[in-house]
């Protein structure tokens, strides 16, 4: 399994797709804290509430905060991520090299996973960094201690990374049960505002549990406390145990 | 000692109703070319893909390098495969396709790289993506992926479709090469029978999903002498009167036909000795052996026999 990991690594510094997402999270981040400019995707947050953002006076703590926001709209760039970790090694059949190497189905799932993984946190740890960056660049003053500053900023890698693997692990079971790039990278895209859709119609009270950008985004600014989190990480430790075991169990019954 | 490397047991496969496979059993010996030869939609790749885990089991057992099939657990990474096309990162080179697998299957020595990229022939192009290979320079690429881990055994689901008769003809030597030197047992599948021939040491012919003849290369040249061709009212009666004349030796192919593996006798005589002891000629004539010859005899015989059941 590590074997695979690194494999996947050394592709991926090969990949001219895996640069290109990183300078976008860079600009990305920069133009965003440079002009406050804030948005996002959430079932719990309205839109006004952007624009009131957007016109508060700016710390660094408090664009660290924003962009929590702001991060859930990299969903749209991070999708690459899934698409050359997984979507490469099924639309080029390169899964048979892997498969008959000898890696069982979970070790290959797992690898696969914790790769994307690996991406998500060195890419919402450049775009947190770049936030933090650029507030100081601007001048702005840090709005707490920089143990502050820095737990902020800790706490938003760690959700924003681990809520956007939730999501992506739906892609990725979606793609090894169809076998269609297309179909998955599009169900990964509108997952959130379906969620969104969901709770405007159906009002159920137990789809904010399935809402992973809104519990990633208040842990970040911490609108949620402690206590009340552990059903949210519950259900999407479920949600990811369920995702990826279907997916192994599938690969093991599936002709491929 | 022969020391079985894969050992098919009545294995079985269904896709719906189709049958792909029919309890086919066989084994490859350490050090075979063992060639399956069959036509498309035999049931060769659905073996092979059954073999490699890349297709579940339904019923049978396959044993490979001494594990069963759906508990290897280091019976794959001896083995190489190409099954179907051969599959390599479009993007990345020759060069970084195979540092890949070396990684996959934890080979820091850069040398092994080299010798394989030489082996395949591959040096010229090693600095080229994938997707810009020519078919037959991907089959290369997909020969040396399958061989970088040294395997024991080699899987290769019909290698030289799509190459022109000069890369055949390498692929050929590239494949003598690893058995020669580097004792690696192979299974390689193939409807191009002539293709088979030149590099198998045994052959097993698949028809519609099951085993109907294995034979070794001796007994493959034996079977496939040329001679005279009788076709007659009874072959029987016909075996009857050669045998009892010292004509000899000569195969009984079904109730009517007969091949008299004598290149030098005289048709007009055998007739005559044929009619005058009774028996009706109904055809006579010299023949040539092929492989694609005997090859459609045993369908032939395979399919009447199989009329003959239902």
């Amino acid at each position: 399994m590590i074997n695979q990991i690194r494999a996947d690594f050394y592709r991926q510094l090969h990949t001219v797709g895996m640069y290109l997402m990183l300078a976008v999270t860079i600009i990305y981040a920069l133009w965003a804290v440079l002009t406050k400019s804030v948005g996002g995707v959430s079932v719990s947050v309205g839109s006004g509430i952007f624009t009131k953002i957007a016109d508060q006076s700016w710390t660094v703590l408090f664009g660290l905060k924003a962009a929590n926001m702001t991060a859930t709209l990299l969903l749209y760039f991070f999708i690459g991520v899934f698409v050359i970790v997984f979507g490469y090694e099924f639309t080029q059949k390169v899964y048979k090299n892997t498969l008959i190497s000898g890696i069982s189905r979970l070790q290959f799932i797992l690898a696969k996973y914790l790769v994307m993984l690996l991406d998500l946190l060195i890419l919402f740890t450049t775009h947190f960094a770049m936030v933090l960056i650029g507030g100081l660049i601007k001048g702005r003053a840090l709005g707490g201690d920089w143990t502050t500053v820095f737990e902020t900023m800790g706490l938003s890698i760690v959700a924003a990374t681990f809520f956007l693997s939730v999501v992506f692990s739906l892609g990725v079971f979606l793609l090894i049960a169809t076998g269609s790039m297309t179909i998955a990278t599009i169900v990964v895209v509108i997952f959130p505002l379906l969620i969104e859709v969901l709770n405007v119609i159906a009002q159920w009270k137990w789809l904010k549990y399935f809402d992973f950008f809104g519990v990633s985004q208040s842990i970040g600014v911490g609108a949620m406390k402690m206590s009340a989190l552990s059903p949210y990480i519950a259900t999407s430790f479920g949600f990811l145990i369920v995702m990826i075991g279907l997916s192994v169990l599938i690969l093991r019954r599936k002709e491929l | 000692m022969s020391e079985p490397i894969l050992t098919i047991n009545q294995v079985s496969k269904h896709f719906g109703h189709f049958q792909a496979l029919d309890h086919l059993s066989f084994t490859v010996q350490r050090g075979d070319i063992f060639g399956l030869i069959g036509e498309n939609g035999a049931g060769k790749t659905t073996l092979m893909r059954l073999i490699t885990g890349l297709s579940p089991m339904q019923t049978g057992s396959i044993t490979l390098l001494g594990e069963k099939a759906g508990h290897y657990q280091r019976a794959l990474s001896r083995i190489g495969a190409v099954i179907e096309s051969p599959a390599a990162f479009e993007k990345l080179t020759v060069l970084q396709n195979l540092r890949l697998c070396a990684i996959q299957h934890g080979i820091d020595d850069q040398q092994v790289m080299t010798e394989t990229i030489d082996f395949v022939g591959l040096q010229e192009k090693q600095r080229t993506q994938a997707r810009h290979l020519s078919l037959g320079q991907r089959q290369r690429l997909g020969l040396a992926l399958a061989i970088l881990p040294r395997p024991d055994f080699l899987i290769l689901d019909e290698p030289i479709n799509g190459l022109d008769p000069s890369g055949i003809m390498e692929f050929r030597q590239l494949l003598k090469r690893l058995n020669e030197e580097r004792q690696t047992t192979m299974l390689i599948s193939s409807h191009i029978l002539s293709e088979l021939y030149q590099v198998s040491t045994r052959f097993g012919i698949i028809h519609h999903g099951r085993m109907i003849k294995q034979l070794s290369k001796t007994e493959l040249d034996q079977a496939n002498q040329s001679g005279l061709s009788i076709t007659v009212d009874q072959a029987p009666l016909a075996a009857q009167v050669l045998d009892h004349n010292g004509y000899k030796p000569f195969d009984v192919l079904d109730d009517h036909r007969l091949l008299l593996r004598k290149g030098d006798v005289d048709a007009a005589r055998v007739n005559q000795l044929l009619v005058t002891n009774g028996v009706l000629v109904q055809d006579i004539s010299h023949q040539t052996g092929s492989l694609e010859q005997f090859y459609m005899q045993l369908l032939g015989q395979t399919e009447k026999q199989e009329a003959n059941h239902d």
